[in-house]
């Protein structure tokens, strides 16, 4: 019989369980960060998240509406990323991975945050064409193409599936915190099993609502361009940067002291790898994408990139290119960045702003096209795209900080977590 | 261990959690790992292999009558015709390719993400890749046509200025495989080395003469000293990190043959990611296949054992699923895209076209029977996993048909519309690359050890430093006492 876990009341939507700080075994494994290291985050991105909607939404409604789901868009795939670490490490039973794994939970928790911060986005679509999917939510006359997505490019299918993903992540990455907590309270050799059995659960789930997830929120954006492999390039980006999130979570722990001796360099290591794979990873379908858009030649899909190409776009594209994969990929080649916390945590802020640029340029382009076909000028960075994003992330880093604040930041009874603090020693 | 000074202690009780059953079973010493590999190679030949070797040449025999009787009067003995310009040939081509990927992965991916339970099975599975790559490039060769000017292929300069189409998948096709060929094949041979020095010094014992030439010449002065096992792991290392993006290039760009036209079914973007999973699906498939069958005829299975062919069949599962969700994935976006042509491919003629059969057969068989596999019970049976591997390659043989001739038999334009049907020149070739492969199989199973031997000791218990300090000898066969017998209880 389970002992339920203590309820946070009314923050329970911050974080589903009281405070379990208590249950930490040791010094090493409790969080010392101190309450200024989430409330900072919050503060800074509260105010520049204010001052984007007085400077931003007041003057340019549409534009701020983007910078908006851009944002938002960001925290989703961080923790979408930090969902699939959970579950894939369960899964392959990995050793090494215990001792970051509580990082990855508690982001993974966010969900009903995350349905809550994508609210001002569904308003938008309800209420006027000055949102980002005004071109299926207030189609053109006579616009065939998107006519014949009615079925399923429609404000209440959307909510409906609005619904279902958020409902689905919020299950499972709810579900893992908790048994993880729970581990920590109250030891219990099944719970392993239990973790592996959600996990084996979630990994279909989680494919099927990521890519759909990313179809909708992404790439209906602009109605009319389609792609098969968009789902499998959004987490490409995903998983990139939660990898980011976590080594520099842990670089900025280890200099309160926590974690000391428990995170190694090998620990480092590893995740440094994973960087490095996905920064490959991400490369390959990116690559794909585009090769196959570009050879095909077929006007209704190289419009999208055409798009990415000009105005000054084409800057945008270049950057992604340099810098979300050739500097860091020569970079995170040697075994020397990949072993130092410092370097891990350069890259990591690197990939944070990559990924933002990556998504800016899948979304942006879409208004500022319109902007131009009017007659009018757009530039490609508005001044009130990166306040938005970064202050919607701020406010996010925050929550999950003060969510690692309340527990024990490492999953103190898991029954591999010797095997993970030798792991760093050999 | 330094965490000791900050008395982390509780955490240690944790250390046999995952003990799960032992890589090697049934209580094996050093010498007995030897001694069980070794032996099948120089053992006389039994009858068993000579009848598997006789039916396989019988393949090689037929593959030769049709590939004379092709060359002789052309292309034009093959099924392909306007509009299915590519059938079997490439068919076949993609699904040989695809098997080989299994091989690969095993060697080089599951060495980088440290999974020991690897070395059992890589030997053979990369043997595997080898041949299955061999067969595979037999198709395109011989569906150029003219293939005394193969060569024509290879940007060689000439005085007649004729360069290959630079920007042909066809051209990077010729590039990806022989690169992968090339790389699997050093990769394989890096790893023989201190196994076939293993032969070697037994053959000196034996008093072989030729056989020790033969393999002392193959192993290269191998003498298992610590410079030499240090070179050895470096390169092992670099190989396996370059083979690794080669497990993803070599079908993606196989994927690039179809995906850069603009045919409906074949121009989409997500072929590169899907054909990966789809040819790590059948290679293991085709692993299971093999192994099944040769654990038992070679008494391996305290090697090869039930919780390998169990890993193996979730890597089945789980790739399996991925490319059953590709294939919804290109539903929906051939209804979302709004293109009629994309639809009619999708909605028309797969599902419900003149071989509908085969999209079906396709479809149950990659992801429906794969699912299977979420119950132990039957990842756990022999012979249901052996049924199961004869079935995923069936369905990963009608995927590419799927893809090649029904794309090709519906294109754009109605009046071109067409029925594909094989030829018997077809069926030879295609039943002959499976005796080609068979028999070079055999070859290896007869003179090559088929287990990774100093790989699989790597993973005993008796491979920590510390063993012999509470455990009794030293790892050596004592020549009075052969322990072999044990490893038949």
């Amino acid at each position: 019989m389970e002992t339920p876990l203590r309820s946070s009341g009314p923050f329970w939507l911050l974080d589903p369980v009281g405070n379990t700080a208590e249950t930490a075994r040791h010094d090493v494994f409790r969080y010392a960060g101190g309450a200024r290291a989430w409330q900072l985050p919050m503060v800074f991105g509260g105010v520049l998240l204010v001052a984007s909607v007085l400077g931003g939404f007041t003057t340019d409604p549409t534009r701020f509406m983007n910078a908006y789901l851009i944002g938002w868009v960001f925290c989703i795939a961080l923790a979408l990323g930090a969902l699939f670490f959970v579950m894939v490490h369960h899964l392959v039973r990995s050793h090494w991975v215990v001792v970051v794994r509580r990082i990855a939970e508690v982001t993974a928790a966010s969900f009903p945050l995350l349905a809550v911060m994508g609210l001002p986005v569904v308003i938008s679509m309800l209420t006027s064409d000055h949102n980002p999917f005004h071109h299926w939510t207030h189609p053109h006359e006579g616009d065939a193409l998107v006519e014949a997505k009615d079925v399923y490019l429609n404000v209440p299918m959307f909510l409906i599936r609005y619904v279902v993903y958020f409902g689905v992540w919020s299950l499972l990455g709810t579900k893992l915190y908790r048994l993880s907590l729970q581990q920590d309270a109250h030891p219990d050799e099944r719970i392993p099993a239990k973790q592996r059995w959600w996990s084996a659960l979630g990994v279909p789930l989680f494919a099927v609502t990521a890519a759909f997830a990313a179809f909708d929120f992404v790439m209906s954006v602009d109605p009319h361009w389609f792609s098969t492999i968009f789902g499998v390039y959004f987490f490409a980006g995903s998983y990139w940067t939660f990898v980011a999130f976590l080594a520099f979570t842990l670089a900025w722990l280890r200099r309160t002291g926590n974690l000391d001796e428990v995170v190694s360099a090998n620990h480092y290591l590893d995740l440094g790898r994973w960087m490095l794979g996905f920064t490959v990873f991400w490369a390959y379908i990116a690559f794909s994408q585009y090769m196959l858009i570009w050879y095909g030649n077929l006007k209704e899909e190289t419009i999208w990139f055409t798009h990415r190409m000009e105005h000054g776009w084409q800057y945008h594209s270049a950057a992604l290119l340099v810098l979300h994969f050739i500097v860091p990929f020569f970079f995170l080649l040697f075994q020397g960045p990949k072993k130092n916390p410092k370097w891990l945590a350069f890259w990591a802020v690197w990939f944070f702003v990559m990924e933002w640029v990556d998504l800016h340029w899948l979304i942006m382009p879409v208004y500022t096209t319109d902007v131009v076909s009017a007659g009018g000028h757009a530039s490609t960075m508005g001044w009130m795209d990166a306040p938005t994003g970064l202050g919607l992330f701020l406010l996010f880093a925050g929550t999950i900080y003060w969510r690692l604040s309340r527990h024990p930041i490492v999953p103190v009874n898991d029954p591999r977590l010797g095997a993970s603090i030798r792991y760093g020693h050999v | 261990m330094q965490a000791h000074t900050k008395d982390l202690s509780f955490t240690a009780h944790a250390g046999s959690y995952d003990e799960q059953a032992p890589l090697v079973q049934g209580g094996l010493t050093f010498h007995d790992v030897t001694e069980m590999v070794s032996v099948h190679t120089e053992k006389k030949t039994p009858l068993g292999w000579w009848v598997a070797f006789g039916v396989a040449n019988l393949g090689v025999l037929i593959f030769l009558v049709s590939l004379t009787y092709q060359i002789y009067n052309g292309i034009g003995t093959w099924g392909n015709n306007v509009p299915v310009g590519w059938a079997w040939d490439i068919v076949n081509f993609v699904w040989w390719v695809g098997i080989g990927h299994a091989g690969t992965l095993i060697s080089a991916v599951l060495f980088l993400f440290r999974q020991r339970w690897r070395t059992s099975i890589n030997r053979a599975a990369e043997a595997m890749t080898i041949f299955a790559v061999i067969c595979a490039l037999l198709f395109p060769t011989f569906h150029v046509g003219r293939v005394w000017v193969v060569y024509w292929l290879l940007p060689i300069p000439n005085q007649m200025e004729m360069w290959p189409q630079f920007k042909s998948p066809l051209l990077w096709d010729v590039f990806a495989v022989s690169s992968y060929f090339i790389i699997s094949l050093t990769f394989w041979y890096i790893g023989l080395i201190p196994d076939l020095a293993t032969l070697r010094d037994r053959a000196v014992e034996q008093g072989k003469k030729l056989r020790a030439t033969i393999y002392g010449a193959l192993a290269m002065g191998w003498t298992g000293g610590n410079r030499a096992w240090r070179n050895y792991e470096k390169a092992y290392l670099l190989l396996a990190g370059l083979a690794t993006p080669l497990v993803l290039s070599v079908h993606s760009v196989v994927s690039f043959d179809f995906a850069v036209s603009i045919i409906p079914g074949w121009h989409t973007t997500i072929f590169p990611p899907y054909f990966v999973a789809g040819a790590i699906f059948s290679g293991f498939a085709m692993v299971i296949t093999l192994l099944v069958v040769a654990r038992k005829v070679y008494g391996l299975e305290n090697l090869i054992t039930l919780d390998h062919l169990e890993k193996m069949n979730i890597v089945i599962l789980v790739t399996g699923t991925i490319v059953g969700f590709a294939y919804i994935t290109e539903f929906f976006i051939a209804w979302y895209s709004g293109s009629v042509y994309e639809k009619y491919q999708f909605f028309n003629v797969r599902m419900r076209g003149p071989f509908w059969w085969a999209y079906w057969t396709m479809f149950a068989c990659n992801l429906f029977f794969p699912q299977f596999f979420w119950m132990k019970r039957f990842r756990r049976s022999i012979p249901f996993m052996f049924v199961a591997s004869l079935v995923v390659n069936t369905g990963m043989w009608f995927e590419r048909f799927v893809i090649t001739v029904l794309s090709l038999h519906r294109d754009y334009l109605p009046s071109s519309w067409g029925y594909y049907q094989p030829t018997m020149v077809d069926v030879g070739f295609y039943v002959g690359s499976l005796g080609i492969f068979f028999t070079l199989f055999l070859l290896f199973l007869r003179w090559l050890p088929m287990v990774a031997i100093a790989e699989v000791k790597g993973v005993m218990p008796e491979a920590d430093p510390h063993f012999y300090h509470h455990h009794e000898g030293d790892g050596h066969a004592s020549h009075d006492a052969p322990q072999l017998a044990r490893a038949h209880d």
